[in-house]
């Protein structure tokens, strides 16, 4: 064993997921076509980085070392990994469902690596760090004015949890003064954030998180600057209450919508499949809070998990800040009173809201945990468990190959997607500008990522419409409907160009498969029945008028498009009385307070 | 012996010799040390303690008051400036290089509005 490379190996995996915790949120900023597949590639390129890194020292000392006081939470994420993959194996998610169960597995691969890893005062130090760095950058409220809504609010509950971490650093009793001017700002940077917000959610975990650093600094930690940071914690709770009630009900509303979703997603699984749920990756990242969303994936066993992960982290952490405390170690209590407040705001903004679901979030909990449930064991840490790798320290370093193939190869998927996304984007941007012909050059190189090539080809299409190439276009649009058969105007799009070109027959068929599988757009009725006019079929026509009266009665136009029909069809009485219930619409809809759902 | 058992107990007697194993992997460990002359002399070698303290070797005069100075000393400097690891550096290498990478190939549609999804047909 060569001692050096084994250290190296360490610091690399301590860098990735401090650099994880801290670009994670981060990457909001990044002005990418689809930012959430951006962070999920990220988040999945990470946990594979720091695994990998991880196995790397293990094969370098030549042995797997568990700490024999993290043995059983390893035992436990051992069951967690081996539960959700399984999850995701026996369910039946979609395809485009991977991302998110590339997700849950890697918050419970970033939390193993930490806990066999680098999970140390001085590594809790740092994480704490690149969480008050990250949470802070919302001082730049500019920036902020650009992130479309679910993206604010998972900065807003950043920022919550980010003000118990700041509190422990300023009461660090080992701090200089700059470290501590520091904390003050990133306190008020945060707080003005959070209330500036005011998400519910965030609200709530502020509330919370400062009633936890509170209640730990006030009834553990005898030193005076500590106690002094817990009431400057206790001080944000009626500041969130006062901010909570100053939002609209609306928001309030929402929240409230989303805890029930999931709720019934929840009540709807254990009904069918108790115990091992509909499969990890098969809700949708909205509407879904936790642990509801949790228990409709994973089951009861995943929910069981779940629960017994966030017991372990509160009750392990408090038992240890006390023995600390007792020691006189009130630095490393501190450190731990803030990460355990922090882990319990985001705990109740997942609770409440959809934030621990997402990358960034859901990354800055598991760390946390780990963080929080490392420094609990460190002590007894010392012994360990050892499983030998019977084999000489050559045959050990051949085995980094596969190790580092592996790693190239999702680095070179990740990077493929992100290059496509990055194309897509600046394809876009050309079309808006008004060069078509660079924004089709651009967009005939996507080629990485099912959704992007999707958009790519139908917007490329959409631009040689415009053009008047039909050719061009109805080649486009049928690739479109190939890559992603439920894209939502691809196939009105077919028909319609089918159409342009005399085509009549095959856009009938076009546009009867695009209403079977969404039967709810009327401009595919409108299509339909002009091509059902120029077929001759009068009364193929008037069907499917009536199908867009039905849709929507309350547009004037479509009962004008009725009557036209059956004025076709030389009904000419019925004709008129729809045109005249056409007028009647028309001036009804006229009304004050009236509103068309067209 | 057994080749496999010696690379196995060879990968762990550094923790063998710092008393970080189980009861039950020190004891496996201890047993194949009496019966392996490879392995016993590769574990007295990682273990001098036994050397040094047989050799009382006598201080320079100065030492002791030197050490203490030089702990005080950076215990000082600590208190200002952060203590820099090299985990730290590496964190920081890796999100400059990402930066770095993502402004090189800066997308024109990075220089004005941000484009989000809904924003397209």
């Amino acid at each position: 064993m060569n001692g050096r490379f084994a250290s190296f190996w360490e610091n690399a995996l301590s860098a990735t997921l401090i650099a994880t915790a801290f670009l994670l949120p981060v990457t909001f900023y990044l002005e990418t076509f689809d930012p959430v597949l951006i962070k999920h590639l990220t988040l999945g390129a990470a946990a594979t980085l720091a695994a990998s890194f991880w196995l790397a020292r293990q094969l370098e000392t030549g042995r797997i070392e568990i700490p024999v006081s993290r043995a059983g939470v390893s035992a436990l994420v051992a069951i967690a990994l081996t539960w959700s993959l399984f999850s995701y194996a026996a369910g039946d998610p979609a395809p485009a469902s991977c991302l998110s169960a590339l997700r849950s597995v890697s918050f419970i691969l970033l939390f193993g690596v930490l806990l066999l890893g680098p999970a140390s005062t001085g590594f809790a130090d740092a994480l704490s760090s690149a969480l008050i760095a990250a949470g802070s950058l919302v001082i730049f409220s500019g920036l902020a004015e650009t992130l479309s809504p679910l993206h604010v609010e998972q900065w807003a509950v950043l920022s919550a949890a980010v003000i118990p971490l700041a509190l422990a650093r300023w009461s660090d009793p080992e701090a200089g003064t700059a470290a501590r001017g520091a904390a003050v700002v990133a306190t008020l940077a945060c707080l003005w954030s959070v209330v500036s917000f005011g998400r519910p959610d965030a609200l709530a975990a502020l509330g919370l998180g400062g009633f936890a650093y509170w209640a730990t600094c006030t009834s553990l930690l005898q030193d005076e600057r500590q106690q002094l940071s817990g009431y400057v914690g206790l001080a944000t709770v009626p500041l969130a209450m006062w901010a909570f009630a100053a939002r609209p009900a609306q928001s309030l509303l929402a929240a409230a919508d989303r805890w029930s979703a999931a709720r019934a997603a929840a009540e709807a699984t254990w009904t069918t499949r108790p115990w091992a749920g509909t499969g990890l990756g098969s809700l949708s990242n909205v509407n879904t809070a936790e642990p509801f969303a949790t228990a409709a994936e994973t089951g009861t066993i995943g929910l069981g998990l779940w629960v017994l992960f966030a017991a372990l982290t509160l009750w392990l952490s408090w038992r240890e800040i006390r023995r600390r405390a007792h020691h006189g170690e009130y630095r490393a209590a501190g450190i731990l009173a803030g990460q355990r407040s922090a882990y319990s705001a985001l705990i109740v903004a997942g609770i409440l809201g959809t934030a621990t679901r997402s990358p960034a979030i859901g990354a800055a909990l598991w760390l946390l945990a780990a963080s929080v449930i490392g420094l609990s064991t460190e002590h007894g840490a010392a012994h360990v468990y050892v499983i030998p790798i019977p084999a000489p320290t050559f045959m050990r370093r051949a085995l980094l190959v596969p190790i580092c193939a592996i790693v190239a190869l999702v680095f070179s998927w990740s990077g493929t997607q992100w290059n496509s996304d990055l194309t897509l984007n600046e394809g876009v941007f050309e079309h808006r500008r008004g060069g078509s012909d660079a924004a089709l050059r651009l967009l005939a190189k996507v080629d990485g990522g099912h959704h992007e090539v999707a958009l790519a080809r139908f917007l490329s299409a959409e631009i040689y419409n415009d053009r008047g190439d039909l050719d061009s276009a109805l080649a486009l649009y049928r690739e479109t409907i190939d890559i992603a058969p439920d894209h939502p105007q691809a196939g009105l799009r077919e028909g319609v160009v089918l159409a342009k070109q005399g085509r009549y027959g095959e856009s009938q068929r076009a546009l009867t498969d695009f209403i079977a599988k969404q039967p709810d757009d009327a401009n595919a009725y409108v299509a339909l029945i002009d091509v059902e006019q120029n077929l001759g079929r009068n009364k193929r026509a008037r069907d499917a008028a009536l199908q867009l009266v039905r849709l929507d009665p309350e547009q004037p136009e479509y009962w004008r498009l009725l009557a036209e029909q059956y004025h076709g069809m030389r009904r000419t009485r019925t004709a008129r009385r729809l045109f005249n219930k056409a007028t009647r619409v028309s001036e009804l809809v006229k009304l004050p307070g009236v509103e068309t759902r067209g | 012996m057994n080749m496999f058992t010696c690379w196995s107990v060879k990968n762990v007697l550094d923790l063998f010799v710092d008393h970080r194993l189980t009861r039950d992997a020190d004891h496996w460990v201890a047993e194949h040390l009496q019966d392996c002359d490879s392995c016993r002399e590769e574990a007295e070698s990682l273990s001098p303690l036994e050397d040094i303290k047989a050799v009382a070797v006598e201080l320079p005069a100065g030492l002791k008051e030197s050490i203490l100075k030089a702990f005080e000393e950076e215990e000082t400097a600590a208190g200002w400036t952060p203590q820099f690891q090299p985990a730290h550096g590496l964190a920081l290498l890796y999100c400059l290089a990402l930066g770095g990478i993502h402004s090189f190939d800066r997308p024109v549609s990075q220089q004005a509005e941000p484009m989000h999804q809904e924003q397209v047909k």
